[in-house]
């Protein structure tokens, strides 16, 4: 069986287990049916152990495959084979290279070995090694042959030892880092939901205060639709200041004297007058008209009636002060004779100053 | 599973006994890869319990075509029911409290392993022992250049040479277990090794 040209990169990343799902079902259903693609995942398994101990991988793939590792005696198990393998071969090539030095360090009196030879004499190490052995000193060619041996031997050994003690460190290095990468993760995650549980309880605490505020708002409206309603059903009285002024009609007003000044401060809302009738107050209905003094009519009242007095009849006049200015008005009071029919009983005089 | 049961489920492999007990062995190797690539321990537990399935599927009637793809079938299936295990024994290993220190792995056989390994690289012709011994060398540098020198000595292409290099491996790794089980049993092993390789060389 001849072993195809897959892509071993890829083959790779599927015993690391780096493909998608779908991607190592495809693997899988194809190594079932194919036993060249299954050959190959084996040799992709085997070079990846390979490099592993020779450290030819990638830190990431390192990593990876150190997780693996733990989880899978069988990989354990190969790990172990080709590392005896390597052991093996490593110790060949030491012996063979200790073996070839040999001639250097022989004592001077092996004559044939001391003489120095040209290129076209030098012998192979193995033929080398046998005419050293049948030489004519054996106990020297046996103690050579032991020392020969224990040097091999204690090379091997020592490079066993510490091969199998890097790789034991490897293998726990990978095991902390693994172990401090969880523990990295874990203490970010919980950052992450400090900081999620923090910005929650600011959120909590702004709609808090958001929910309060909307609750004043809603109790100012309340109450300023109960004012409303109370307004609506029991209109309100006029506000601000009523100012009381009697006047007596027919007051002179000669080029020489002035008007009675009426001085209304800037609250005043409503001026109420007291307009003496005299003696011959005939009863019945009466009317005011508030005149300027070109004679525009700016405010009027029917309708009223004379109360009496200590100093006699009067009637009250409430007039709202937004229709007076700072100027000179005449007050006219008639009473109803009949309907639409009306005749004169007083007029009176007045300058308004609005302080 | 009865003896009738797997030798019905042989015969559906093969009619011939031996090309089914080949095949046997290659669907139960590839099993076990697919469970220990899929990162479960027990890779060879599962692989016969995989198989022992599709005999009794077999045993019950069922006529199956094609058993490779039957058997991956039941696998992925048995890996789904074997994925639900490993999450309900994670949530339970979650809750207790990380381990101070990696358990160490007990290695008492490996002076045995390293012992056997010897006697099975010596039952090996001159030139697989070669062959295995020159591709498995460690220096990284030169592991290119070595290998290629290894195929074009032997006249065969690179891909030759990695899958003659895994098979003599697998038959190693067979020689190096059953002399490990004759030495637990307190036999000499090498004594009676038949050399390996030379059906390959």
């Amino acid at each position: 069986m001849e072993l195809k040209n897959y892509d071993e990169q890829f083959l790779t990343r599927y015993l690391l287990g780096e493909v998608s799902d779908a991607e190592r079902a495809q693997v899988e259903e194809r190594f079932f049916a194919d036993d060249d693609y299954y050959q190959s995942l084996l040799v992709a398994e085997d070079e990846l152990i390979y490099n592993y101990l020779c450290g030819a991988l990638s830190p990431h793939q390192r990593g990876l495959f150190a997780a693996q590792l733990a989880a899978s005696p069988k990989r354990r198990d190969k790990m172990k084979f080709v590392k005896d393998l390597m052991t093996a071969a490593a110790a060949n090539t030491a012996a063979v290279t200790v073996a070839a030095r040999v001639p250097a360090i022989v004592t001077p009196r092996d004559e044939s070995a001391a003489t120095p030879r040209s290129d076209d004499e030098r012998k192979s190490f193995w033929q080398s090694l046998l005419a050293f052995l049948s030489g004519r000193n054996a106990a020297l060619q046996f103690g050579m042959a032991a020392a020969l041996l224990l040097i091999a031997l204690g090379g091997v050994w020592m490079w066993r030892q510490s091969r199998t003690l890097s790789a034991e460190l490897e293998a726990a290095k990978a095991h902390q880092h693994q172990y401090e990468q969880s523990v990295r993760d874990a203490e970010a995650r919980a950052t992450i939901e400090q900081q999620k549980a923090d910005q929650l309880r600011q959120q909590n605490a702004a709609l808090n205060d958001e929910l309060k505020r909307q609750q004043q708002v809603r109790a100012e409206l309340e109450k300023a639709n109960e004012q409303l309603i109370a307004q609506a059903e029991n209109p309100a009285k006029p506000t601000g200041l009523t100012i009381p002024f009697t006047l007596e009609p027919g007051l002179p007003r000669s080029d020489s004297e002035a008007p009675r000044r009426l001085y209304l401060p800037r609250r005043a809302a409503q001026l109420k007058l007291t307009l003496a009738l005299g003696s011959d107050d005939g009863g019945g209905k009466y009317r005011a008209e508030f005149s300027t003094r070109g004679g525009n009519l700016i405010w009027r009242q029917d309708g009223l009636s004379s109360r009496p007095r200590a100093w006699g009849k009067a009637l009250v006049v409430n007039l709202p002060v937004r229709v007076l200015r700072n100027s000179e008005y005449d007050l006219t009071v008639k009473r109803v004779i009949s309907k639409g029919a009306f005749e004169d009983v007083g007029s009176y005089y007045l300058k308004i100053v609005k302080q | 599973m009865t003896q009738e049961a797997f030798a019905k489920f042989l015969a559906c492999l093969d009619a011939n006994t031996t090309r089914a007990g080949e095949l046997y062995e290659k669907i139960r190797a590839k099993l076990i890869s697919f469970f220990a690539w899929r990162g479960f321990q027990f890779a060879e537990d599962h692989a016969d319990e995989a198989i022992n399935r599709v005999i009794r599927k077999i045993d019950e009637g069922e006529e199956i075509r094609d058993p490779s793809t039957y058997v991956y079938g039941v696998a992925r299936m048995l890996i789904l029911e074997l994925a639900k295990e490993r999450e309900k024994q994670n949530a339970a290993f979650d809750n207790l409290p990380p381990p101070i220190a990696p358990e160490a792995e007990a290695d008492d056989d490996s002076q045995m392993r390293v012992e056997c390994l010897q006697r099975c690289l010596q039952s090996l012709s001159p030139d697989n022992r070669a062959l295995i011994l020159g591709y498995y060398q460690e220096d990284k540098g030169a592991k290119v250049a070595s290998r290629k020198l290894l195929a074009e000595r032997l006249q065969i292409p690179l891909n030759a040479l990695r899958i003659r290099a895994l098979r003599l491996r697998d038959k190693l790794e067979t020689c190096i277990n059953s002399g490990l089980q004759q030495m637990s049993r307190g036999r000499s092993f090498g004594a009676n090794l038949s050399p390996l390789g030379k059906k390959w060389n």
